[in-house]
């Protein structure tokens, strides 16, 4: 963006102070995570949007095909609903405390609440889309198959399963399908802090539209804090959690390590927190974050 | 070669499946509108593989805003655990064009790279070579819908029949098994190809031109592979054309397998199976090609898929509050 473009790029550091990473850290931090799990990695993007304050070998980091089997709110119908926080923290939510309410009473109210108006927000954004689904003139002939013995077919796997019997060699039980993302982590200028991008193939693996994302979000987060921008190393629009509260939330569990520990954490151990916390705003997308 | 013999079975493969990104389809627009415009030409593209990370899904050819950019071997790397895979894509002028394109001879021109390759031992020396695709597509620029087709051509003929032990989980406990998946996760953090053998005792991995030097040596080679595939009872499809590589270079009949799998990124043995293939005498004379992408009814036919809400400025503006 513009202002972006005007704000200058940190260059002292104040992960503990503020929350917040200059490019270096962020280099840091993220060399850190691509070295615990190999399922990140650095990406290297296009030339013409490379950002000067970061290498030109390491502009984001990215994990591929990462899965999400369940959308979120069906996911908080058994955890028990999140807890949204006040204060400095509004429009983040404590993950899955729900459940832990003794006697139910008052608490009961706010999963009904957040179920509510998840329901709310998909079917605003799905209601023109499904029909538009439906607009698109399938390719509907189906092409002569090739002759061809040695393959497993899915679609055979699914008529057996469903008959409860085994399909000659040709059955595999094992592989469901399911929605994956591509998790993509930029560093935001303006914010002085990682941004997660996530983009989504449905269960053939067709691109899903940013929008749907939204089925995937926490009910808290998908009302207040999931946009839908432009990727800044692609340019396709692609839904991303909004950075405005990242740094206070870094720095107040940044505060909380240092009381448990007695000692402040690295910054190599800013992502990894970063991703936990990331975590409790897309709970279903089972991205790899611990050391 | 008795025992295992009655216990083998003609041998299924777990076709590859494509993901192409909007990133992908974006950049398939630009082109298709500044660059390659009427012509229907090929172009060169890549995509990126990854071992089956995961017991319940498998792998996909990622295709993103950089496939056309002449991606590099260690792009595939994404720092290890990654391959790129060279295919060409046609950009087709209609969507009629998808349905009526001349596939067989497509795929028999990709096809016949990939022997040609095996023949002249350039897809020994970069294994990579064996996994070309192909693509047709039509971009319909008024809907910002996609029609799309890929191909991950394997020869074949109807007298190659592969058959196998059956396939086999490998065990934490079994030592052997620990030893080789050690050998293959430092293959592939060294960045090695996608594709290589495993010497006799397990203990290291060799480039699979050393297959003539280890059968030479008198001792037995184990093929491995990092296979986009992640299901417990089959293999994935580019074993396939590893097999043919095996029965006309090699001139193996019988080869021990490990279709190799990672957990969190790295190689474990309990992500991983194991087999005894058997292969036929490949005749390159009776040749057939296979592998068009199945659409998402699992018949043959191409996929589409519909990007208009969110890439069509038209849609975008009259969306924006």
């Amino acid at each position: 963006s513009s202002v972006e473009n005007l704000t200058p790029a940190r260059t002292s550091s104040a992960y503990e102070s503020q929350g917040v990473l200059s490019p270096d850290e962020f280099v840091l931090a993220g060399d850190a995570l691509v070295r615990a799990c190999p399922t990140w990695s650095w990406a290297r993007g296009s030339d013409e949007k490379a950002k000067k304050f970061l290498p030109r070998e390491k502009q984001y980091l990215v994990t591929r095909r990462v899965p999400c089997a369940k959308r979120a709110k069906d996911m908080e119908a058994y955890a028990g609903s999140e807890i949204a926080l006040g204060g400095e923290d509004e429009g983040w939510v404590k993950a899955g405390e729900g459940r832990v309410v003794d006697g139910g009473g008052g608490d009961g109210e706010i999963p009904d609440i957040g179920t509510l108006t998840l329901d709310d927000a998909s079917k605003k954004t799905t209601n023109d889309e499904t029909m538009k689904i439906d607009d698109i003139p399938e390719i509907g002939e189906d092409f002569e198959d090739e002759d061809d013995d040695a393959v497993v077919l899915p679609s055979a796997t699914e008529i057996a399963r469903a008959a409860g019997r085994v399909n000659g060699g040709t059955e595999d039980d094992d592989i469901v399908k399911t929605r994956t993302y591509d998790l993509t982590i930029t560093y935001d200028k303006y914010y002085q802090t990682p941004r997660v991008w996530l983009n989504g193939y449905d269960e053939n693996s067709l691109v899903l539209k940013p929008s749907k994302t939204l089925e995937d979000v926490s009910a808290e987060h998908a009302q207040k804090t999931v946009t839908i921008d432009p990727h800044p190393h692609t340019g396709v629009p692609s839904a991303s959690i909004h950075p405005c509260k990242h740094s206070s939330v870094m720095k107040k569990l940044v505060e909380s390590m240092r009381a448990e520990r007695g000692e402040s954490p690295s910054v190599e151990t800013y992502m990894f927190v970063f991703l936990k916390f990331i975590a409790s705003v897309i709970p279903t997308v089972e991205y790899d974050y611990t050391l | 070669m008795t025992s295992a013999d009655a216990r083998a079975r003609a041998l299924a493969f777990a076709p590859h499946a494509s993901a192409p990104d909007g990133g992908f389809w974006a950049r398939v627009a630009k082109m298709k509108l500044s660059e390659t415009m009427l012509r229907e030409s090929g172009i060169s593209c890549a995509c990126r593989v990854r071992a089956a990370n995961r017991a319940e899904i498998s792998g996909a050819h990622a295709l993103d805003h950089e496939s056309f950019d002449g991606l590099n071997a260690s792009d595939g790397g994404d720092g290890g655990g990654g391959w790129v895979a060279r295919g060409d894509a046609r950009l087709l002028n209609t969507r009629e064009g998808v349905t009526t394109f001349d596939r067989e001879a497509y795929l028999r021109e990709i096809g016949e790279e990939i022997l040609r390759d095996i023949e002249s031992g350039d897809a020994e020396r970069d294994p990579s070579r064996l996994m070309r695709f192909g693509m047709i597509a039509y971009a319909c620029l008024k809907s910002w819908s996609f029609t799309y087709w890929f191909a991950f051509p394997a020869a074949t003929s109807a007298e190659f029949t592969i058959t196998s032990t059956s396939v086999e989980k490998m065990r934490a406990e079994d030592e052997g098994d620990a030893m080789r998946a050690q050998a293959c996760d430092n293959w592939i953090a060294s960045g090695g190809a996608f594709a290589w053998l495993l010497d006799e005792d397990g203990a290291s991995a060799r480039p699979l031109a050393d297959y003539s030097n280890i059968v030479a040596e008198g001792r037995r080679p184990t093929l491995a592979f990092a296979d986009t595939c992640g299901s417990a009872t089959h293999p994935g499809w580019a074993l396939r054309n590893l097999a043919v590589l095996a029965s006309a270079s090699w001139e193996a009949s019988e080869l021990d397998v490990v279709c190799v799998r990672t957990r969190k990124g790295r190689v474990v043995p309990e992500a991983c199976v194991k087999f005894t293939m058997f292969l036929p005498k490949f005749d390159k004379d009776a040749v057939k090609f296979v592998g068009w992408e199945r659409n998402t009814r699992g018949k043959m036919g191409p996929r589409t898929v519909d990007l208009g809400t969110s890439m069509d400025p038209t849609q975008l503006a009259s969306q924006a509050v």
